[in-house]
C-alpha cells in the first residue's frame, strides 16, 4: 500500500536522517557562498588577494565546496534500495550527478578567478610599465568578475537542485525502509 | 589430479591479481585524490604532472607484463586498465602542452587555455577512476 503509486515517493526518501541533516548543511553552505559572491564591493575586496585576505577567503570557499564534492562522490557510489521504482532511483542519481558537476565547475571557476586576480595584482605591484599592462589589468579584472559570477550562478543552480532533494514535512520517510 | 590442482590454481588467480596490483591500485587512488577539484589543482605544475605520467606509465607496463594464464576475465580487466591509463596519460600530456602554450598569450586566451587545462586534468582523473573500477 505504501508503494501504491510512485507519487508517494520523494527523492529525499532515499536519504537517512543523518544524510538529510548533512543535506541541510550543504544547502546552507551553497547559499552562504553564493551570497558572498554577489557583485558589489565585496568582490572588489576579494580581488585584492593578499591585501585584504581575498586568497584566503576564496580558498576557504574552495575548501568548503571540495568537502561537498567529496560527500556527493560518496553518495553517488552508495547503492540504492533494490526494490525502489526505477524512475525514483534514476531521478535521485541524476540530481546528485548534476549537483556534483555544478560544484566541480564552480570550483574550477574560483580557481580561474584566483589566477586572474594574481595576474591583476602582479601587474599592479610592479607598476604599470606599458600600455599593454593597462589592457591586461582591465582584462584580468573583467575575467575575474566573470569567473566569480559564473561560479555564483553554478552554486545557485546547485542549491536549487539540492533543495529539491530536501525532505518536505508532508512526505513520509523512506517507504522502502518501512516496507522492509 | 593434476587437473584438479590446475583448476584450484585458476580459482586463486583473482586473489593473486589483487595482491600483485595492490600497490598500483594505491598509486592510482593517490593520483585520483590529488586530482579532486580544489586549490591543489591551481598549483599543478609541469613537475607534478610529469610524475603522474611516469607513475601511470609504470603501472601500464606492469599490467601488460602480467601473465594471466588464459584467464580471459582477468585479461579483459587488465586490458581495460591499460587502455584507461593510456587515455589518462594522453590527457596529462595535453595538459603539459597547454601549460607550455599559455606563457606567450594574452589574458583572454590564457583564460581559454586554463579552462582546457582543468578539463584535461578532470578527464585524466575520470580515466584513472575508470581504471580503478576494474580492480577486484
Amino acid at each position: 500500500m505504501l508503494q501504491s503509486s510512485s507519487s508517494n515517493y520523494d527523492e529525499s526518501a532515499l536519504l537517512s536522517q543523518e544524510e538529510i541533516k548533512t543535506l541541510y548543511t550543504i544547502i546552507d553552505t551553497l547559499h552562504n557562498i553564493q551570497k558572498q559572491l554577489i557583485p558589489g564591493p565585496g568582490i572588489r575586496e576579494l580581488m585584492k588577494l593578499n591585501v585584504s585576505g581575498g586568497k584566503h577567503t576564496i580558498d576557504m570557499y574552495i575548501g568548503d565546496l571540495g568537502e561537498i564534492f567529496m560527500h556527493l562522490e560518496d553518495l553517488k557510489e552508495k547503492p540504492l534500495p533494490p526494490d525502489l521504482p526505477l524512475s525514483i532511483g534514476d531521478t535521485f542519481a541524476k540530481s546528485i550527478e548534476t549537483i556534483y558537476i555544478l560544484i566541480r565547475d564552480a570550483i574550477k571557476h574560483l580557481n580561474m578567478a584566483v589566477g586572474n586576480a594574481e595576474e591583476f595584482n602582479r601587474i599592479q605591484l610592479n607598476g604599470q610599465v606599458a600600455e599593454k599592462d593597462a589592457k591586461d589589468i582591465n582584462t584580468n579584472n573583467a575575467l575575474f568578475q566573470e569567473n566569480v559570477e559564473r561560479c555564483r550562478q553554478l552554486l545557485k543552480d546547485a542549491e536549487k537542485k539540492a533543495v529539491v532533494l530536501k525532505i518536505p514535512d508532508t512526505v513520509p520517510n523512506n517507504p522502502t525502509e518501512k516496507a522492509g | 589430479m593434476s587437473q584438479q590442482s590446475s583448476s584450484s590454481q585458476e580459482e586463486m588467480k583473482p586473489i593473486d591479481w589483487g595482491k600483485i596490483l595492490h600497490e598500483d591500485k594505491m598509486t592510482l587512488d593517490l593520483l585520483d585524490a590529488a586530482l579532486k577539484p580544489g586549490r591543489k589543482l591551481r598549483e599543478m605544475d609541469k613537475n607534478v604532472i610529469n610524475s603522474f605520467i611516469e607513475d601511470l606509465a609504470m603501472i601500464d607496463e606492469k599490467v601488460k607484463a602480467f601473465d594471466f594464464h588464459n584467464n580471459l576475465q582477468l585479461a579483459n580487466q587488465a586490458s581495460l586498465i591499460s587502455s584507461n591509463i593510456q587515455d589518462a596519460i594522453m590527457e596529462f600530456i595535453l595538459a603539459l602542452d597547454l601549460l607550455d602554450t599559455e606563457h606567450k598569450l594574452e589574458p583572454k586566451d590564457i583564460e581559454f587555455i586554463r579552462r582546457r587545462f582543468y578539463a584535461c586534468l578532470g578527464n585524466g582523473q575520470k580515466y584513472i577512476q575508470e581504471a580503478l573500477q576494474q580492480f577486484p
